[in-house]
């Protein structure tokens, strides 16, 4: 069956030390980061990034991925450990799990939302394993007006789909976009004439951007907005596996999370956290008198854990066939694969097997590797957890510096870094969002090479509205854009999609 | 004329600008038309298309009512300075006084953003860090760094 012989050739990428010694560092990293306050996943990438830019492209992406699966466990302690601040939509997921550890039964949801999740995990990789030809298959059949338009739609959909007005996302799109192009028309040497900085624009690296934007930028919102120092509600997780009955009784939520989260993981934006919150109500909903919802109740925990990580895994998906990111995490990886020499595209899957499978497995590992370091470690990330921001900010700053300088060594990409750094700080003082700008610059080559294939040779843009694919995807965007703002839309929307 | 959202008001003004900006620098290229794009039609559009999203957005923040008139609020200065300086310092003081002094000047200066330094955790945070970003970027990715200072 294809599936194993995909499974095998994935198994003999990754299964090398070198890979299987990246992984682990990258499942402990992102465990640490994770639970580290004011730390994400976008800025623990976009920190490993650099690294990233010394290992061979298996092992780099391997590397990041990992990172971005510790990560998500990371958050998982935090999110039932500690108190939401924000009313974020994340936090309604975990309500049952945080009600748990109030009542001193935290090593239980945690036990329950880590096997959940890694359950979820498995079952979205194998998906993936099975469904990517078909994708890569319908890949190939889409020629380049085709290609323009899903990405359009991608972007739209992004932010859609995703708190925060539209119409200021679509505008740091075009930012994006325009950044991405500057390089390419030598718009710089406006600025060279007005700054006297020679081309400094032009080869605005995404790691600069990366690390300028979001983690420097993060830091100086984070320390703008002083919150107090995160107090775990119990130090004692209690016991942490769950009985036989448990289990049981929690089973069918996990599988019905998994399977929404696989699905609803290949939407862009927000795809994995609408899964997460339609678990939560389906549960609640098919539990009925009997459950214990927002009390405590561990199929609250097991379903929305479930679906939130499964949805995590197969958001790599459209990056790895279609060369498309749905989220700023995946625009990462992809700038991350761009860096490598790897062009994300469909033609990925043959070109280079061991790259596509191996990642795949990788992923499945990962999360093995997981499963072995975060329970029992679980004291170590409710100690990290609790630690001052004080103590953590003035080591980040130093790792962005050092990684933006380890790119090329230039002095210059330093100074553009703090640029972009006050640039983030003023985008989230002016409420723009800045994960649509990353999508835009990550996207922008590449839709500009399509466009300018599709116009070929007679310059006609009608090409974008007379093949019926084409214009299907754009008749959905327009559609998404006009449904978004319409007023009884909205405020449903900025409920489901609300960070903190 | 009121302005109904300072957030809205400004981010719509940054965005009018910033398109013209970049439809002028684009201007200066060859455009092309739409049926032969030169390497400036895309840039132009896009600029055009940024300052009549940022207009829009400016039209609106002038237009309807919001709940407390979004103010930007008040500006943290002093993380600005902070950390922002560390960065700059970082890269005026890492290709001369090396990795050894710039690292712990780094992190110290960056830690001012929060108030005056406290010694013993600056200590511990300016070895470790230095120490791990010796391992790192020198012994692991063999960055071509100065260690020490050179003096010229």
């Amino acid at each position: 069956m294809d599936l194993f012989h995909h499974l095998g050739s994935g198994w003999s990428a990754a299964w090398t030390a070198q890979h299987l010694g990246l992984a682990l560092a990258g499942c402990l990293l992102g465990l640490l980061m994770g639970a580290l306050p004011g730390l994400g996943p976008v800025v623990a990438i976009a920190l490993l990034l650099p690294l990233a830019g010394a290992l061979g492209p298996v092992a780099s992406l391997i590397l990041l991925a990992s990172v971005h699966c510790g990560a998500q466990y990371g958050a998982i302690t935090v999110r039932t450990l500690v108190p939401p601040g924000a009313a974020s939509s994340l936090a309604r997921t975990a309500l049952d799990a945080h009600q748990l550890a109030r009542q001193g039964r935290a090593g239980i949801a945690l036990g329950v939302a880590g096997l959940a999740s890694v359950a979820a995990a498995w079952l979205a990789v194998g998906a993936m394993l099975m469904f990517a030809p078909l994708l890569t298959e319908l890949a190939f059949h889409f020629g380049p007006a085709e290609y323009f338009s899903l990405m359009v739609l991608s972007l739209v959909g992004a932010v859609a789909l995703s708190p925060g007005s539209l119409i200021k996302a679509l505008a740091m799109i075009v930012l994006g976009l325009l950044l991405s192009q500057v390089g390419a028309a030598q718009v710089s040497r406006l600025f060279e004439h007005a700054l006297g900085v020679p081309d400094a624009f032009g080869q605005l690296h995404v790691v600069v951007l990366a690390i300028g934007l979001f983690a420097f930028g993060d830091i100086l919102t984070l320390l703008g907005e002083p919150a107090a120092a995160r107090q775990p509600v119990a130090s004692e997780p209690g016991p942490l596996r769950p009985s036989r009955e448990v289990w049981r009784q929690v089973r069918p939520a996990v599988w019905r999370g998994g399977a929404l989260g696989t699905l609803l993981g290949l939407l862009p934006g927000g795809g994995a956290v609408l899964a997460a919150l339609v678990s939560h109500k389906m549960e609640r909903r098919l539990a009925g008198q009997g459950g214990q919802f927002g009390r405590g109740d561990l199929r609250g925990v097991a379903g929305p854990s479930a679906a939130l990580q499964a949805g995590v895994q197969t958001s790599f998906l459209p990056m790895l066939t279609f060369g498309i990111p749905l989220n700023a995490v995946m625009a990462l990886l992809l700038g991350a694969m761009a860096i490598k020499g790897v062009p994300p595209g469909p033609q990925v899957m043959s070109a280079q097997p061991a790259f596509f499978w191996g990642l795949l497995v990788a992923l499945g590992l990962s999360h093995g590797l997981i499963l072995l370091l975060n329970l029992p470690l679980l004291r170590v990330w409710i100690g990290l957890l609790s630690l001052p921001y004080r103590f953590v900010f003035p080591v980040v700053v130093l790792a962005g510096c050092l990684g933006v300088y380890a790119v090329r060594g230039q002095v210059l990409d330093l100074y553009l870094a703090a640029g972009l750094g006050l640039a983030g700080y003023l985008f989230h003082k002016l409420r723009c969002p800045l994960a649509p700008l990353l999508l835009g610059f990550i996207l922008g080559p590449m839709m500009e090479s399509h466009l300018r294939v599709a116009l070929q040779p007679a310059g006609d843009w009608r090409v974008l509205v007379t093949r019926p694919v084409s214009v299907t995807l754009l008749v959905v965007a327009t559609a998404l854009v006009v449904f978004v703002l319409l007023p009884s839309v909205r405020r449903p929307r900025e409920a489901a999609f609300k960070e903190e | 004329m009121k302005i109904k959202s300072q957030q809205d008001f400004w981010a719509g003004l940054l965005f009018l600008t910033l398109g013209v900006v970049f439809a002028l620098g684009a201007s200066e290229q060859a455009v092309g038309s739409a049926r032969e794009p030169g390497p400036g039609f895309f840039p132009l559009a896009l600029g055009a298309v940024m300052a009549l999203l940022g207009a829009l957005i400016l039209f609106l923040s002038l237009t309807f009512e919001t709940d407390g008139g979004k103010p930007i609020g008040t500006v943290a200065w002093r993380p600005l300075l902070a950390v922002l300086g560390a960065i700059v310092l970082c890269a005026m003081a890492l290709p001369t006084l090396g990795l050894w002094l710039t690292c712990p000047v780094v992190v110290a200066v960056a830690s001012l953003a929060v108030g005056p330094p406290h010694w013993a955790g600056l200590w511990w945070m300016c070895l470790l860090s230095t120490l791990v970003a010796y391992l790192v970027f020198v012994v692991a990715l063999a960055l071509p760094l100065p260690l020490g200072p050179r003096w010229v």
